[in-house]
């Protein structure tokens, strides 16, 4: 992928686009014959009509792939420069669809770092890469993050940016980045001092929602899981800036990670007995939820499934006559029931067993794709694919492991410094040219606290 | 058979089209120019080719049908499209440009776009009859 610019770029989009009425035409486009209701013949000239008008190439560009779109931006200036014309941005956001893609980063190690994080002796080990996937194509690709700060980890991911959340303890910084124009936006540091607290987001084209869990320094050395902090921003001015928080259920343990959105709801798993805390983003109140089977499951996670919870898992006991298979639910609309949706053809969880050895999984899902791999070997991973009801095995990522020769900028063998040895983690990602809601944080004056 | 309205078009090569008002409509050009056209006798002038427009009526019909699955409307698009070459492809583009049909306009840019993923920068130019003589061109034209 081509090298990204590094001025920051916002972008200032009226909320409401122009609408057609009888006497404009339609697509404003000025080379289209006009409609003449007398009948009048106007042959199409095949010297103008063999190329298409610049505006209906612009939105032929706009339903473009990310990776495709710069590419193509090396055709012609007027290329090169949609990127940056508001125009086409505005075309881009109404007509571009919904990928259901992921990012993919290495996890960093250790992950106990209390004590500050001392990066000098690691050369070239500084700026975060990203490993994007297409599922439907079965492609990688890599994303340079180069101009996020030391320290920072990627937890999230909506609306096209990725969330990244300040890794020493204490009160959180957290920033909202766009790779693939390289901007960054800053929100206000969280109040509370936490460790690993997991983090839940969701964007829309008009709104933020932010949630902050658990991992309270209830003393230097010492976290507990007691409260939440919420932020909020909507296009209609109401903001919410971590003011609301709202305690956890009593002797909860889920370990640090995502929070998983669904309907106005962050969901994440919780342990020991396996269970699933619902946190309702309006309300600011959490839940319990019974895990379906709990007492049989093996590396549960959540993921999000065309619209609904979907919790999936690896189902043995010995004693029982269960056959050992892995499986994937659904919470149904009331909140409180599991539907078994899937589960993964016999042979093929013959084979999956066998690899994965008893290590665990990890699931991540967008839309209508889940990505199941097997810890401690980034090489093996399973596509499932809900709609088509399709299993697959992922091309290992070409940037990990033993390619990795690849020159980004940065290099990526980092087997001894911050990045442990090759195992993967990530989140679903839908890579957009721009995200509206850059605009609405421009225009709300908020205190930012500089992350320097 | 319903009451439905039904309305004439008459194509640029001289062809009539008749078809109900309803599915006339999904082109918010024809939707216009009917409700200024107080006669309802004569046959309504568009500027496309009759064989482009076949290929309109073709998709309006099969997306207008009721008790069709999701599936089945995916592979009547897939094999509407697959058959086209580029020049009849260009053409969908322009007649539903004109014709203020979206839906059908979003589709048929899309199948460009699927068309061109995976072109180099000198394949899409020749692709689209782009040289370095439109910009020459246009920087003349906006100095004079």
């Amino acid at each position: 992928m081509e090298a990204f610019h590094h001025a920051p770029i916002s972008f200032h989009f009226p909320y409401a686009f122009p609408v057609p009425t009888p006497t404009t035409n339609f697509l404003g486009t000025t080379t289209a014959p006009n409609l003449s209701i007398n009948g009048s013949d106007t042959w199409m000239d095949s010297r103008i009509w063999s190329r298409l008008p610049h505006r209906l190439i612009d939105r032929i560009v706009a339903f473009l792939p990310p990776p495709a779109f710069f590419r193509a931006r090396a055709v012609c200036k007027r290329f090169y420069g949609l990127l940056y014309s508001t125009h086409f941005l505005e075309l881009y956001l109404q007509v571009s669809p919904q990928r259901h893609w992921f990012i993919f980063f290495k996890q960093k190690v250790p992950r106990n770092n209390i004590y500050k994080n001392n990066n000098s002796t690691n050369a070239g080990s500084n700026s975060v890469e990203g490993y994007l996937f297409d599922p439907d194509n079965l492609s990688w690709y890599g994303l340079s993050f180069a101009l996020i700060p030391q320290g920072f980890s990627p937890v999230s991911s909506s609306g096209g940016l990725i969330c990244f959340v300040s890794d020493e303890a204490g009160s959180k910084n957290i920033l909202l980045c766009n790779p693939l124009v390289g901007s960054i936006i800053p929100l206000p540091p969280t109040l509370r001092p936490r460790l690993f607290p997991s983090i839940g987001l969701t964007i829309t084209n008009s709104s933020i929602d932010l949630a902050v869990a658990g991992d309270d320094l209830i003393s230097p050395y010492a976290v507990k899981n007691l409260t939440t902090e919420s932020f909020h921003i909507d296009g209609n001015g109401f903001y919410s800036i971590w003011g609301t928080t709202s305690s956890l259920p009593r002797l909860c343990s889920f370990e640090s990670g995502k929070m998983v959105h669904v309907q106005g709801r962050f969901y994440c798993m919780n342990f020991s007995p396996f269970s699933v805390l619902s946190y309702d983003i309006g309300t600011n109140n959490w839940s319990k939820i019974q895990a379906p089977m709990r007492r049989f499951l093996r590396s549960p996670s959540l993921v999000e499934g065309n619209g609904r919870l979907v919790l999936v898992a690896a189902v043995e006991k010995s004693k029982l006559n269960v056959p050992r298979s892995l499986r994937l639910w659904a919470l149904q609309d009331c909140g409180t029931m599991w539907v078994e949706i899937e589960r993964m053809p016999q042979q093929l969880y013959v084979q999956f067993a066998e690899l994965e050895n008893g290590q665990g999984f990890n699931c991540v899902g967008h839309g209508e794709f889940v990505v199941i791999m097997i810890k401690n070997n980034s090489d093996k991973a399973l596509l499932f694919d809900f709609c088509k009801k399709r299993w697959l095995w992922i091309p290992p990522c070409p940037f990990v492991g033993g390619n990795s020769n690849v020159d980004y900028g940065g290099t990526s063998n980092n087997y001894g410094g911050e990045y442990g040895g090759g195992e993967l983690h990530g989140f679903g990602y839908d890579p957009r040219l721009a995200a509206p809601i850059g605009a609405l944080l421009d225009q709300l004056t908020l205190p930012f606290q500089s992350f320097n | 058979m319903s009451s439905e309205k039904l309305l004439t078009l008459k194509t640029s090569d001289g062809e009539e089209f008749v078809l109900e008002e309803a599915m006339a409509f999904r082109s918010l050009t024809i939707k216009n120019a009917a409700s200024t056209n107080t006669n309802n006798n004569t046959p309504l002038s568009i500027n496309v080719q009759s064989n482009t427009m076949i290929k309109v009526i073709e998709y309006w019909t099969k997306h207008s049908e009721r008790d069709i699955s999701e599936d089945q409307l995916m592979t009547f698009d897939k094999n509407f499209f697959k058959l086209m070459d580029k020049s009849k492809l260009f053409d969908l583009v322009l007649a539903t440009n004109y014709l203020a049909a979206t839906e059908l306009l979003d589709a048929a840019c899309e199948q460009v776009a699927d068309r061109i993923r995976r072109k180099t920068p000198e394949e899409i130019r020749d692709f689209f009859n782009i040289t370095r003589e439109d910009e020459e061109q246009i920087f003349k034209e906006l100095n004079n």
